[in-house]
């Protein structure tokens, strides 16, 4: 298989607070990989450092083969990142905030306007493309969210803990297009605190805790890390005996 | 690339009902009140009904050439000027009851005003003025090389004067001002009605407020982030819908106030390359501390307390030609450059402060423009 993502020695200091201790994960093309923690674990600043928000402290990302610092103009536009904020404009309407976040990789003219209604379909909004963001629900403005960030058409996509807040339909709807993004050769990095979404989608799991990854494996791998039986246990059961039951107040 | 950003952005400022509300209707609400406050001073100030006014000149002064000129612009405003050469000023004017005298020496000129006639001294310190830019033009219309006048005791020089009335000779002057045009006196629709106007365009910061909070409380910045868009594309994503909205919220502003009040404002091609070159550094500004800052609520205390500070100094509040103000105070604000620029290309038809209101303004979008992209490139080279 083809690695897509390679992080080496990812380190994240601020201060002398580690936040991210030597992460090292190669992510294959065509994988669905979760990245799961307590909070503060590091997973958001892992994902802030993949997609050049936050520069690492020691270590390199390497997205496609090349140095993602190095090339980032070329690279950003195969990555697509859906944050964990609603990041939409409310006073602008749907098909607008898809054009808008769709242009800033390059498209423009015709082929835009086909992306805009695209990914408004993608996500079931082609219908409400001339209602404005800020009349939408909870589940519709999620789903805004992600058709801005695919219009541009990734091949590498993340998602940091999209069904927060959302009724189980929309929660469902969505799943089932990550899947379908995954079926169509996007690669897929999801964060989540739904242990039952990330055992559905995804095909190997990082457990992190206190800026390390403590675990590596598919689902089932990873319940035989704590019995061997694993019929008799859960994902959650899982994350919680390997990170603990303490409460974590970040 | 930063063409749908700039559009999606200009819509986001143009949506807003607080922004149309600030910029097209708040300025005619206030000059609607200011107009009607100060109509009875700039009346004053306009219908002085005339008055007598003294001079002497000094021999071989360079106002014995423009003494003529005078006298006719003085007739043509409604200020009589006689010649008294013997005595102390203010002798001649407690004898012969004038409403003040005038001191012509070397490249100078004294004003003596009488302390109960307060409109006929501001009134005569502005023809002064005037005529002296006049004076100015006229000199540089017919001799080019030349460099003319000497040290000023003048009590008000603009910075024109102070530029031309230096230590030089001015023997051989040839000063030939005939007909010299002057500023018409300005009411308070023709002041207020514009400066107020002027004084909200200096806010612009306040249309981005909305757009600039909610890019940051709901991470749209990392947007931008992750698609490589540059400090300067985000800085001119901005930088432009900001000025170019303002811009048309004041240029409605100034029709209502044209068409309610009648306002004249003169050379349509001037009053839009004023505002647009206004509106920028105005945005500019305010893009800067909010680039310094990162928070809205501190930008909008410290662009408001700087954008006051000019317009106080400026002439947003109390008239530049009434004010006490030191010249080089009001010098240093753009607010007075644009505000007299504005006002006196309305009565008049032009205004030597028009390039000096476009000169300080650009200097304000390219100075703020740099600070502001290195201060966000700095914050993300921080942040990161």
């Amino acid at each position: 298989m083809e690695t897509i993502l390679k992080l080496t020695d990812l380190t994240k200091k601020y201060g002398n607070k580690v936040v991210v201790d030597n992460l090292n994960i190669e992510i294959e093309k065509g994988e669905v990989f979760g990245l799961l923690g307590p909070n503060g674990a590091g997973k958001s600043t892992t994902m802030n450092m993949i997609c050049n928000i936050v520069r690492p402290t020691i270590g390199t990302v390497e997205f496609m083969g090349k140095d993602f610092r190095k090339n980032k103009k070329e690279l950003s536009k195969k990555l697509g990142y859906i944050p964990q904020d609603l990041a939409i404009h409310g006073r602008l309407k749907a098909w607008e905030n898809v054009e808008l976040f769709t242009s800033l990789y390059g498209i423009k003219g015709k082929e835009l306007k086909e992306r805009i209604d695209e990914s408004l379909e993608y996500v079931g909004l082609l219908d409400k493309k001339n209602e404005y963001a800020r009349t939408f629900s909870g589940g519709m403005k999620r789903r805004l969210n992600i058709a801005c960030a695919i219009g541009h058409h990734p091949d590498l996509l993340i998602f940091d803990e999209p069904t927060v807040g959302i009724d189980p339909q929309s929660r469902n709807f969505i799943l089932e297009r990550i899947k379908k993004s995954n079926r169509n050769g996007a690669t897929v990095i999801y964060t989540s605190h739904y242990m039952e979404e990330v055992e559905a989608i995804c095909t190997r799991i990082a457990i992190m805790d206190n800026g390390r990854i403590i675990a590596t494996g598919t689902s089932e791998e990873l319940k035989k890390l704590v019995v061997d039986d694993t019929s008799s246990i859960t994902l959650e059961e899982v994350f919680l005996t390997l990170t603990g039951k303490k409460l974590r107040d970040i | 690339m930063i063409r749908y950003l700039i559009k999606n952005n200009a819509k986001l400022m143009g949506r807003s009902w607080v922004n149309v509300l600030l910029f097209a209707f708040c300025p005619v609400l206030v000059s609607a009140v200011l107009i009607s406050a100060f109509s009875g001073l700039m009346k004053t100030y306009q219908d002085h009904g005339g008055f007598r006014c003294g001079y002497s000149i000094e021999t071989g002064s360079i106002w014995e050439n423009a003494e003529e000129a005078l006298k006719i612009a003085g007739e043509q405003t409604d200020i009589t000027f006689t010649r008294f050469d013997s005595e102390e000023p203010e002798e001649i004017i407690s004898k012969n009851d004038l409403s003040g005298f005038v001191k012509l020496e070397g490249g100078n000129y004294t004003i003596y005003r009488v302390s109960d006639q307060p409109a006929q001294g501001a009134a005569l310190e502005y023809f002064m003025s005037v005529f002296c830019d006049e004076m100015t033009d006229a000199k540089a219309n017919s001799v080019r090389s030349d460099s003319w006048a000497t040290d000023t005791a003048a009590p008000d020089p603009t910075a024109q004067e102070a530029q031309m009335l230096r230590t030089d000779p001015y023997d051989d002057i040839k000063l030939t001002v005939e007909h010299p045009s002057f500023l018409k006196a300005v009411d308070s629709t023709g002041y207020y009605g514009i400066v107020f106007v002027l004084y909200y365009s200096w806010c612009a910061i306040i249309c981005a407020a909305g757009l600039l909070t909610s890019e940051k409380r709901y991470g749209i910045r990392r947007r931008y982030t992750v698609s490589a868009l540059g400090e300067t594309q985000i800085y001119l994503g901005r930088f432009l819908p900001l000025a170019i909205v303002v811009m048309l919220g004041t240029l409605a502003a100034a029709g209502l106030n044209a068409a309610f009040f009648g306002t004249d404002w003169g050379n349509l091609f001037y009053v839009v390359v004023l505002f647009l070159i206004m509106t920028a550094a105005s945005s500019a500004l305010g893009l800067m501390f909010q680039s310094i800052t990162d928070n809205m609520i501190i930008t909008v205390i410290l662009t408001f307390s700087l954008v006051w500070t000019m317009g106080f100094f400026g002439g947003s509040f109390e008239t530049y030609m009434f004010s006490d103000h030191p010249e080089y105070l009001k010098l240093l604000s753009p607010i007075y450059h644009c505000n007299r620029a504005m006002v006196e290309q309305a009565s008049s038809g032009s205004s030597s402060y028009f390039g000096s209101a476009i000169l300080y303004c650009a200097g304000i979008i390219v100075v703020c423009s740099l600070i502001s992209i290195a201060a966000s490139s700095i914050r993300r080279r921080g942040r990161a």
